[in-house]
């Protein structure tokens, strides 16, 4: 199977990043920073984590376009969903 | 892995419980859908007639209560304890329409056009051996058993059936003081996970099979619309019963174990529900819809002998109408103490999809327009289907506008809508299917006599039995009350009540003409060809009912679904497999 | 009996996607689970925007123990790339002991999370608690479903690999490896989420 060959990953690199985003994440969140600065960072620090686990590890990097659509669609089904709840239980 | 273990032949299974019972054989497992929407459909029926019977005559004891002793209605049996002497009480009432709308759109609806119909004819339609997954889809199946079992079980538990309606708000559904059956709304919900378990197990085995196991030359435009309205149905599903899988786990997690998520006291919203309910209530229905309709669009263009006018408009339309239905749902919320600024937003996106829907049924006219129709049942029923849906989408343009809907939500305005929707895909588009597809499923022709007075009857007291609902609705009569006569308002219409249930017990004895027929037909029906009604597409090109494998020889495509009356063809149609006909003495 | 088939070349490229029947099914399986865990995460999202007071049962989970628990999810996560590496560099062999890893990771997991609600059942603090506890189970709880589903499907795998049959069946380690990532995104997301937002 030529994709053997084809992708060179350096899955310890990925892990060593993932685990040093879980942990400053968690160190970012003792910190006596802004709240909303915190969350923002911590999320945008999930997010880079997920796409490093989708992209390398689940080999989205190699795949067809069929399957980043198969990902984003029920995101934005999800995404459709919080923004019409939000306003209706949120805003109360 | 690409389809090639498709060119092996498997020897088919020579056991009973192999063939027939535990079968990963797509026909077989199709067949059974079949069986599980009919038999359901049965009970469904039941429910209706019983909610008929108390609306034109509340608090008269059923037919036939007399011949029960008094002492059996003082007793504990079950039926005694539902009924008062045998007439429907309040609770009882609350537990009929409950269940017809549960049974109706999770037992019969989707078994059947999904299920059955989605199973049977796709993988013979893209010219497949099977399924992507035979394995999983023998689990689909029988998941779905164990659902049904549930379900049966709910009904009969202390405390009786789920009554809190197929939508089950909270807190109606969540607080035991307003709530009498436990266990009946529990098995409830434990029941509708697990068929919605089974449809994402068949969900994901059709979009695999239509996107890997295609036949060489069948490209995605050259699918019939059968095949694209199950793909389509089948992405609606996965992607809109997730919310409602997550709400259902907090509701029973509210059940029984007392958690708050839909409890003000305890900082939970009920509103919530209503949204995830709806988030995916609203692409349920078209996930009906839409099988129903591709049922009846491959129907037309068999029976005109022409091409479906506006092949890809169709496709298109519908792909439209599909990522539309994920925002329109707070259309059903309009009444529910939402934020009021969401009407309008929703108002307009539900107007718009109209739209696409229009477009659809423009196509079906233009197909008929000039056509040589030949009128039998399968084409008496996909013309029901049009006509009948064309009334239910008119009516739903009213409801789908926020101030109207002010004035028409609960009313029996709604119900007559979205019986006029439902009953178009599911029962006119359904039986279009079996009438059409039974010679292929089960080697025989239905009797078209039969057929032709199921479809007359059908037709007739269907319409009078919901056109004169939007009259009484639109005259206040609410949805979910057991005795109308309490309304002095209301006590004018009670005629038209009386009137409904009459034509609506007509309605089902016109069913027992179907069920005649096909019993009859099973056994003595007239053997089909291969191809009793000279169709295009795959299917037919192999025997009534096709082996095991379905093809001796997987089939190469190299036209559209549609070849119909091809102008300078010897031919009056073109079956899609079939060699490119060489000049005139040319043949098949 | 069907008509007879094509008598002349036709010249009829195969129809199938690039990706293998195994992994599509399983990508539109996950698909369906994004909306899923979507829909109840949008819940939490908006009842814990409307419930800032939410903030101090938040404060009562140990973070601790639950970045130890990241931690061995994200390790766990690598483990079995790894038994998919082996088994796409030929080596089914050595896809064993990585998938063994992984099933330990899932089991360490599943044994810290146990313990971390028994410690809360045991301070009083229960699903009925409050609104964040209700969410707080729930999720982490379904969460725990789905590793425990993992767990068993990975454990398939590698008896499978133990009585030497892994090799007919090899490429499924990458496809059981898609739902444990999968369920490792899940929670990269709830772990901020829950505990530190």
């Amino acid at each position: 199977m030529d994709r053997a060959l084809a992708h060179s990953t350096n899955y310890r690199l990925v892990l060593y990043w993932l685990l040093g985003l879980a942990i400053g994440s968690v160190l970012l969140s003792q910190l006596p920073l802004p709240h909303t600065f915190t969350v923002v960072l911590i999320f945008v620090a999930a997010t880079v984590k997920a796409w490093l686990v989708v992209w390398y590890f689940m080999h989205l990097r190699f795949e067809h376009m069929l399957i980043p659509a198969l990902i984003l669609t029920p995101m934005l089904a999800f995404a459709i969903l919080l923004l019409v709840l939000y306003p209706d239980i949120a805003w109360r | 892995m690409h389809g090639t273990a498709q060119s092996d032949i498997h020897p088919a299974p020579s056991s009973f419980l192999r063939r027939c019972v535990f079968s990963t054989d797509h026909k077989v497992i199709g067949r059974q859908y079949l069986g599980i929407a009919l038999a359901w459909a049965l009970l469904g029926g039941l429910t209706a007639l019983l909610i008929r019977w108390q609306l034109a005559w509340p608090g008269t004891p059923l037919p036939g209560s007399d011949l029960l002793s008094a002492d059996f209605w003082e007793g504990e049996s079950w039926l005694a304890r539902s009924l008062a002497h045998g007439s429907i009480e309040s609770e009882f009432y609350n537990k009929l329409f409950t269940m017809h709308g549960t049974i109706m759109v999770f037992f019969v609806a989707m078994p059947l056009l999904l299920g059955a119909f989605g199973n049977f004819l796709v993988p013979l339609m893209v010219g497949a051996r099977d399924m992507a997954f035979p394995r999983l889809n023998m689990l689909s199946v029988w998941t779905l058993v164990v659902a049904s079992i549930v379900m049966l079980v709910s009904i009969f538990v202390p405390g009786g059936a789920a009554s809190a309606g197929w939508t089950a708000y909270p807190p109606l559904s969540t607080v035991a003081q307003y709530n009498s059956p436990n266990w009946g709304q529990n098995l409830w919900l434990l029941a509708v996970a697990i068929e919605f378990a089974s449809f994402l197990m068949g969900g994901v085995n059709l979009l695999t099979t239509v996107i890997n196991l295609r036949a060489p030359g069948m490209t995605y435009f050259r699918l019939p619309i059968v095949v694209w309205f199950q793909g389509i149905a089948a992405i609606l599903f996965m992607f809109s019963v997730g919310p409602l899988i997550a709400g259902a786990v907090m509701m029973l997690l509210d059940r029984l174990v007392g958690t708050g998520f839909y409890t003000p006291s305890m900082g939970g919203e009920p509103l919530v529900w209503q949204h995830l309910f709806w988030f995916f209530g609203h692409p349920e229905v078209y996930v009906i819809m839409l099988p129903g309709l591709g049922l009846a669009l491959d129907v037309f263009a068999v029976f005109c002998r022409k091409p479906l006018y506006g092949y890809r408009v169709i496709i298109w339309a519908s792909i439209v109408a599909g990522a539309l239905s994920f925002i329109v749902w707070a259309h059903h919320m309009y009444l529910s103490g939402m934020d009021p600024r969401l009407a309008m937003p929703f108002s307009i996106t539900t107007i718009l999809i109209s739209v696409p829907f229009a477009v659809m049924m423009f196509a079906m006219i233009a197909t008929l327009w000039g056509a040589s129709i030949t009128f039998a049942t399968p084409m008496l029923l996909a013309l029901g289907t049009l006509l009948i849906f064309l009334l239910g989408g008119l009516t739903g343009i009213f409801l789908g506008s926020a101030p109207m809907d002010i004035y028409l939500h609960d009313t029996h305005f709604v119900v007559g809508h979205f019986h006029y929707t439902l009953f178009s895909a599911v029962f006119f588009g359904g039986f279009a299917g079996i009438y059409y597809w039974f010679p292929k499923m089960f080697g025989r022709l239905l009797d078209e006599r039969l057929g032709k007075i199921h479809f007359w009857l059908t037709f007739i007291f269907f319409n009078a039995v919901f056109l004169p609902m939007h009259v009484v609705g639109l005259s206040g009569m609410i949805r979910r009350i057991g005795d109308p006569t309490l309304y002095a308002f209301l006590k004018p219409w009670q005629p038209a009540n009386v009137f409904i249930t009459v034509c609506a017990i007509f309605l089902t004895v016109g069913q027992l003409v179907f069920v005649v027929n096909f019993f009859w037909s099973r056994m003595f029906g007239q053997r089909a060809s291969d191809n009793p009604w000279q169709s295009t597409t795959l299917e037919w090109g192999t025997s009534s009912p096709p082996p095991h494998h379905n093809y001796d020889t997987l089939p190469v495509v190299v036209r559209g679904p549609y070849e119909y009356s091809v102008p300078d063809s010897p031919q009056d149609y073109l079956p899609q497999a079939q060699a490119v006909v060489a000049g005139p003495t040319g043949r098949a | 009996m069907q008509h007879s088939p094509v008598t002349q070349p036709v010249v009829a490229p195969p129809m199938a996607s690039p990706v293998p029947s195994g992994k599509l099914g399983m990508w539109w399986f996950l698909s369906s689970e994004i909306v899923t865990f979507g829909g109840l995460i949008s819940c939490y999202l908006v009842a814990r925007l409307l419930h800032p007071s939410w903030a101090d049962s938040s404060q009562q989970l140990n973070v601790l123990v639950a970045t130890l628990n990241t931690i061995v999810l994200l390790v766990s996560s690598w483990t079995i790339v790894m038994a998919h590496d082996a088994v796409e560099h030929g080596d089914v062999q050595q896809a064993k002991p990585w998938l063994g890893y992984t099933i330990l990771g899932g089991l360490l997991f599943l044994l810290i999370k146990s313990a971390e609600w028994s410690g809360k059942f045991e301070h009083g603090i229960l699903p009925w608690s409050n609104g964040f506890w209700s969410f707080y189970f729930a999720m982490t709880g379904l969460h725990a479903l789905h590793v425990l589903g993992g767990v068993v499907i990975n454990v398939a795998l590698w008896i499978a690999a133990v009585r030497g049959r892994l090799q007919p069946i090899a490429h499924r380690v990458e496809y059981a490896g898609l739902y444990w990532h999968f369920v490792d995104v899940v929670w990269i997301f709830l772990f901020p989420l829950l505990y530190l937002a």
